[in-house]
């Protein structure tokens, strides 16, 4: 019980901080935050599958950018007529699209991770990612249905308005991070939960050894489908907030890039930990900007980056600081010991 | 049916087929002996295509001295790549995610690195063969010709070293069990540096082939990466013959699907078939 | 172990000391009003399209060490480039113009050529009351003239195909094959502007709608579109990456009659593929390089003069415009323009530098400035050649915002055959 308290200071503490960060800064900054979460949120859901799993997938960004279209496509109205080369407009509101991005990520995980999960290694890497490469031509292609490479533009603000409550809109970056830190806390929350329960325990006994925990009882295939499912719905989760954040979205959401981002994000903070991946996020969105200071190098620096982290951390960042933590804790205690033994 | 677009459509879908094969067998020995994704094997490929092109078109070297200097370069960035960013991760634990991010990290790095040394202009060369003969109504381009022959005798040379000296087939052993392979005594930290020298030779030539018939720039590389892996597991783990076979197929059908199916799906075929293969057969069609 | 310690600490460190001086500029005191005006360049300086930008970036530090060098803007302001990357890719655009706008301070922004970011970026620009020019891709019916402060320089993809269209149809063209790469503002141009144009000249058209950009291997495609036998075969086709490697794929099938619309190769492209170019038509109203308008001209002379070298592509050129544009632009309004987006739009559209209102040049309705002309060049022994001017002609009436049903002509539609 003194340790569960001990735990909730921290989070509160981290999150005060987290509220404090874009105070006083400007707007750029600001979408910097913001962005970070967003893709934190993204990177924890990735996290589920690689860490708490063992598993590989290279199709998450699919999930992504599926949650990110449904948005799209259902919230067009009247308004974004002439901004938008779609005929559609059902303009449906922002507690009508959650629930429907969600739902829609839920089922497309379902069935992905239904057919592909008896894969294990890197050929369920690879089941995933054709999946993932197929959504994406067809997005391409089905531009009467998707908007095709251009996209779907004119998404409208984030308007949530609740019976008995002031109408909340989130029309800038510094109001859209607050509810970015909302979605945060609350993925963080559940998955801290869900790593608590029977189910969480189930997964990382799985993990361990699959052999072993099958033998004990469990029913492998169930336990990760489900977990597969609730990652993707979360990965839908973060992909409703980006879309709602940049009011546009296009193939790239669920191409390549986005399983590279992911990638990136969940080994270089760490994998199978809570804040491991928020580390990443900040890093992936930050260090790139940091390296703005050489326009046209920013990339190749990046690059360089990520193979020396990997190199001299390959478990991840928050991992070895949390060790070195660990360690500095210990010999301070040594101390104390050795000091009370020569004072007795 | 009109025989002649046929055999036009086949022409190119082999000879596509031919350099997937070519780029996909390097990724089949580091696949199949370390058991790891070389994100970074497209920039191998596009390293040696520039280099070569680079030479050839802008320095005026000599076709053979530039493909001889681009694999010495492609072979030294390979060995390098191999002791300085693979090995620091190897055999620890979760190395297989850890790997496939360094290598995702070098190649980003490469192809930046590309840009920075030679710029995002694409570069075009032209060698000798590049003629064209019209025998009844189908164009045969000189240099796929020439991508046939060397790159046929290359996959023929490969496969006879494989089966027959004894370095070709401990690595054949160590690709398809490496636990095994160890027991009888095999040094697997040499084979994998072997490995991945041989990985990057390929990668070399599979570039320096196809510039002449693709244009050579930085970005190349991610292109041709997917089709690598769609080949290595239709094929099966470390299975060679069957990659290559894989390869030429790949190319066969994405041609063939895009002129008499659907132009823009063309490419949805080799994951469909991937998707398929990992279900129904997941180690692959060629397995033994 | 120890080794690892140091370097936790050393990527900590790093870390807490670069992240807090992100978005922390150096405020310079200088005095009022001789402050300098601030344009940020949103480019491509990464990535497969970092040709381009850096060319651009290039042209526009010439430019702008012109304009100081004659004394600045303003009464004597001096006028100072950001260059800032966004990598073509949509996300970064965003990034890239509010660190342009909130953290380096501009006053203007020029760039984003290309639809998706141009759209992802330009509700940030209009809601801090920066004015932008854009010079690159085509938006269909970008700017919109409700879009007060944002001006396109270049072409409109009406007038080129409809002035382009004219030429073939008395060439007795009736049908065309059009290929190419699924690029946002290709596909859109395609569905929404060449088909009603087919369908009001009665071309038969066939479309090829077929490479990703970059995509090595699409002569199995060309192969297909040559095999339909058209009167014309159209590659459109703006990547310097592909159109050398179209080209010669044009002459290895044997296509007899060919042609390029938009005018990016480069003698340096066309250089490349000498033989396989030879006789290809390029229609352009694109700011043409080697045109003897007096943009062009002027910019010319100024490359040459610092660089030595010939003056590279169109994007390049229409930077050139689109600077000279906007800086004019704040000259005849006053004011630089942020915040007060009414008077730069005034200004621009008032400023008589060099013919921007003059020949070649015109005015649309919604805000660019376009070439009034379409000007056919033809390859000849390695060189553009103008074989002719087109004025272009009027435009079908519903020509954007058409949804066109599926299947029939559309992007994606049914081959003969499949």
């Amino acid at each position: 019980m003194k340790k569960y308290n001990k735990h909730l200071m921290t989070y509160i503490v981290l999150t005060a901080i987290a509220a404090a960060l874009p105070l006083g800064r400007d707007v750029y900054v600001q979408h910097l935050l913001t962005l970070t979460l967003i893709l934190a949120i993204y990177a924890l859901s990735y996290n589920i599958i690689v860490g708490y799993m063992g598993l590989f997938s290279f199709g998450h960004q699919a999930f992504f950018g599926l949650g990110g279209y449904t948005i799209g496509l259902l919230s067009l109205g009247e308004a974004s007529a002439g901004r938008s080369a779609l005929p559609l407009s059902l303009a449906w509101p922002v507690w009508a699209t959650l629930p429907a991005s969600l739902l829609v990520c839920a089922i497309a995980g379902y069935v992905i991770g239904y057919v592909s999960l008896q894969m294990r290694g890197v050929y369920l890497g690879l089941v995933t990612l054709g999946f993932a490469m197929l959504i994406w031509m067809a997005t391409i292609n089905e531009r009467h249905f998707t908007g095709g490479v251009s996209g779907v533009r004119g998404i409208p603000p984030f308007e949530l308005t609740l019976p008995g409550l002031p109408t909340l809109e989130l029309s800038s970056p510094f109001s859209f991070y607050y509810f970015a830190l909302v979605l945060l806390v609350f993925t963080i929350y559940f998955i801290s939960r869900l790593t608590k329960s029977r189910f969480g325990r189930a997964l990382v006994a799985l993990r361990e050894n699959e052999e072993r925990a099958s033998a004990l009882g469990v029913d492998a295939f169930k336990y990760y489908l489900m977990a597969f499912t609730i990652a993707a719905t979360l990965a839908g989760l973060a992909g409703f907030a980006y879309s709602y954040y940049l009011r546009y979205i296009t193939p790239t959401a669920l191409g390549i890039t986005f399983l590279w981002s992911a990638v990136i994000m969940v080994i270089i903070g760490g994998t199978g930990t809570l804040l491991g991946p928020v580390i990443g996020a900040f890093i992936f969105v930050f260090v790139p900007e940091v390296f703005r200071i050489a326009e046209e190098l920013r990339l190749l620096l990046f690059g360089a980056a990520l193979v020396v982290v990997i190199i001299f951390l390959p478990q991840g960042i928050y991992p070895s600081l949390v060790s070195l933590w660990d360690r500095f804790i210990l010999r301070r205690q040594e101390r104390k010991g050795i000091e009370g033994e020569i004072s007795k | 049916m009109d025989w002649a677009l046929f055999a036009q459509q086949v022409f190119y879908g082999l000879s596509n087929g031919m350099a997937y094969a070519l780029f996909a067998i390097g990724l089949v020995v580091i696949f199949g002996i370390l058991g790891i994704i070389n994100v970074a094997h497209g920039e191998f490929y596009m390293m040696g295509a520039m280099i070569f092109s680079w030479l050839v078109a802008i320095q005026g070297v000599n076709l053979v001295v530039a493909a001889v200097i681009a694999l010495a370069v492609g072979v030294i960035i390979g060995i390098l790549s191999n002791r300085l960013v693979v090995q620091p991760i190897y055999g620890k634990p979760s190395f297989v995610l850890a790997t496939f991010l360094a290598t995702l990290g070098l190649s980003i790095f490469l192809a930046n690195l590309a840009t920075v040394v030679w710029g995002a202009f694409p570069i075009n060369v032209t060698t000798p063969f590049s003629l064209v003969v019209r025998p009844g109504g189908i164009a045969i381009a000189g240099d796929r010709i020439v991508l046939f022959v060397i790159g046929g005798a290359v996959l023929w040379l490969l496969m006879q070293w494989m089966s027959k000296s004894l370095l070709g087939k401990q690595l054949q052993a160590a690709a398809q069990d490496a636990v095994s392979a160890r027991l009888v005594g095999i040094n697997l930290m040499r084979v994998y540096a072997i490995g991945f020298g041989l990985a990057s030779v390929l990668a070399v030539v599979s570039g320096i082939l196809m510039a002449p018939i693709w244009t050579s720039n930085p970005y190349m590389g991610p292109l041709v990466i997917l089709k690598g892996f769609i080949v290595t597991i239709v094929a099966g783990m470390g299975n060679f013959r069957g990659a290559i076979i894989v390869g030429l197929l790949l190319g066969l059908v994405e041609a063939i699907f895009g002129q008499y199916v659907a132009v823009q799906y063309r490419e949805a075929v080799g994951y469909g078939v991937m998707i398929l293969v990992l279900l129904f057969k997941p180690e692959g069609l060629f397995r033994r | 172990m120890r080794k690892r310690i140091y370097v936790l600490v050393a990527v900590v460190l790093a870390i807490s000391i670069l992240v807090p001086t992100i978005g922390c500029q150096p405020q310079e005191a200088v005095e009022k009003g001789k402050e300098p005006v601030k344009i940020g360049f949103a480019l491509a300086t990464t990535g497969p399209f970092s040709y381009d930008g850096l060319l651009e970036a290039q042209a526009l530090a010439i430019a702008v060490e012109r304009i100081n060098n004659a004394g600045g803007i303003l009464g004597g302001r001096m006028v100072e480039g950001v260059v800032r990357d966004h990598g073509y890719v949509t996300e970064n655009a965003v990034t890239a113009v509010n660190k342009l706008i909130f953290d380096d301070k501009v006053d203007a922004i020029i760039g984003l050529e290309d639809t998706a970011l141009i759209w992802a970026a330009e509700d940030i620009m209009h809601q801090a009351q920066v004015p932008y020019v854009e010079f690159g891709g085509n938006p269909p019916g970008w700017p919109e003239a409700a879009d007060v402060g944002a001006f396109r320089i270049g072409f409109v993809m009406d007038q080129l195909v409809s002035g382009y269209f004219t030429y073939w149809v008395e060439k007795g063209v009736t049908s065309m094959v059009v290929a190419a790469p699924d690029t946002t503002f290709i596909v859109d141009s395609y569905s929404e502007v060449f088909v009603p144009f087919a369908e009001q000249y009665g071309i038969e058209l066939f479309p090829l709608i077929t490479y990703p950009v970059g995509t090595p291997d699409f002569l199995p495609q060309l192969a297909k579109g040559a095999a339909y036998d058209a009167d014309l075969f159209l590659g459109v086709n703006f990547f310097n990456s592909e159109i050398p490697r179209e080209m010669m794929g044009m002459q290895e099938l044997g296509v007899p009659l060919y042609a390029k619309l938009f005018d990016i190769p480069t003698e340096e492209t066309i250089v490349q593929v000498v033989d396989a170019a030879e006789g290809v038509i390029i229609p352009s109203m694109t700011a043409f390089v080697y045109d003897d308008n007096p943009v062009m001209t002027d910019f010319r002379e100024a490359y040459a003069a610092k660089t030595g070298l010939p003056a590279p592509h169109y994007w390049t050129s229409n930077a050139w415009m689109a600077f000279h544009a906007l800086v004019y632009g704040m000259e005849a309004a006053g004011v630089t323009g942020k915040g007060d987006l009414a008077a730069i739009d005034a200004g621009i559209k008032a400023a008589s530098w060099r013919n921007l209102q003059g020949d070649p040049v015109q005015w649309t309705e919604n805000g660019a400035i376009v070439y009034k002309n379409v000007i056919l060049a033809q390859i000849q022994g390695g060189k553009f050649v103008k074989i002719g001017t087109i004025p272009a002609g009027p435009a079908p009436p519903d020509i954007y915002g058409k949804v066109l049903p599926p299947g029939t002509t559309d992007v994606g539609a049914k081959f003969p055959g499949e």
